[in-house]
């Protein structure tokens, strides 16, 4: 009877050890997957932030010689154009979002007007940008696909003015 | 004489380090998780306070006063602090503090 009873006993300890186990490694794995979530999606915010405005005032900055920025409309879009000469001709690269891409289109300057957004080649994933000019500054901010709104400025040395297509 | 140990001891005794071991090795693994998370945040705050920095700066040069930019940044939780470098000991330019809940994320120095 006695040795029976220790018999259970032991049975019910070494099960109670591997369901300790059991629970030890369902909670690791748990935590471990939700700080994996938030490590994406914070990662994925840094991206749309970094890549998308970063590629933005750096291309302002490449192209910021004299009467070389302007900003306005393109097609009903915001975009940024970028003006310059190359081979005795103008021409102009415009930046712009499009179909939840942000796009970039070089063209000849006096064609801008036979090209249409969908004409330009995307560049990385971006739900909505919007480009507004101040006071000499241009106020540019994004919308990554998970509505995640991220803004920044910049001012070129050679100034900016207002245009449309 | 040694009385021999019954199996079902040994057993136990194995089964109970086992699981000792498991959860030091489960407090490392958490803490390193923790650190993981914590070094992600700041990343992501640092990112989004050089950007506000950088509009700060962008909006000085521009010539901005330094008062219409004392918002800057707020709707995502950060305060701007400028410090205009020029207004007593000679030098010139600012110095430009984004802080998140009290704490200096970022601290751009711009020149004259």
């Amino acid at each position: 009877m006695m040795r029976r009873r220790s018999g259970s006993l032991n049975t019910a300890a070494v099960l109670s050890l591997c369901a300790a186990f059991f629970l030890l490694a369902m909670g690791l794995a748990v935590m471990a997957s939700g700080v994996y979530r938030s490590v994406v999606s914070a990662s994925d915010l840094d991206y749309t932030r970094r890549t998308a405005l970063g590629y933005l005032v750096n291309q302002i900055r490449r192209g910021d010689v004299a009467e070389g920025v302007a900003v306005g409309s393109f097609g009903g879009v915001d975009a940024i154009f970028l003006t310059q000469d190359e081979a005795g001709s103008r021409y102009t690269t415009c930046l712009y979002c499009y179909e939840g891409e942000l796009r970039e289109l070089y063209v000849d300057a006096s064609l801008l007007g036979d090209f249409s957004p969908s004409d330009g080649i995307a560049v990385l994933p971006l739900s909505s940008l919007s480009v507004r000019l101040s006071d000499g500054v241009v106020n540019l901010e994004a919308e990554d696909e998970d509505g995640v709104r991220s803004s920044v400025s910049v001012a070129p040395r050679c100034g900016v003015w207002e245009a449309g297509s | 004489m040694k009385k021999p140990v019954a199996r079902p001891v040994l057993l136990l005794t194995e089964l109970i380090l086992d699981l000792f071991i498991f959860v030091v090795c489960t407090a490392v693994c958490a803490g390193l998780l923790v650190k993981a998370r914590g070094m992600s945040r700041d990343a992501q705050q640092l990112t989004a306070a050089v950007a506000v920095a950088q509009t700060a700066a962008e909006n000085l040069r521009a010539g901005a006063s330094v008062s219409s930019l004392s918002g800057l940044g707020a709707d995502g939780g950060y305060a701007v602090e400028i410090l205009d470098r020029g207004a007593g000991d000679g030098a010139s330019g600012y110095e430009i503090t984004v802080s998140y809940d009290g704490r200096a994320v970022y601290t751009l120095e711009t020149g004259g």
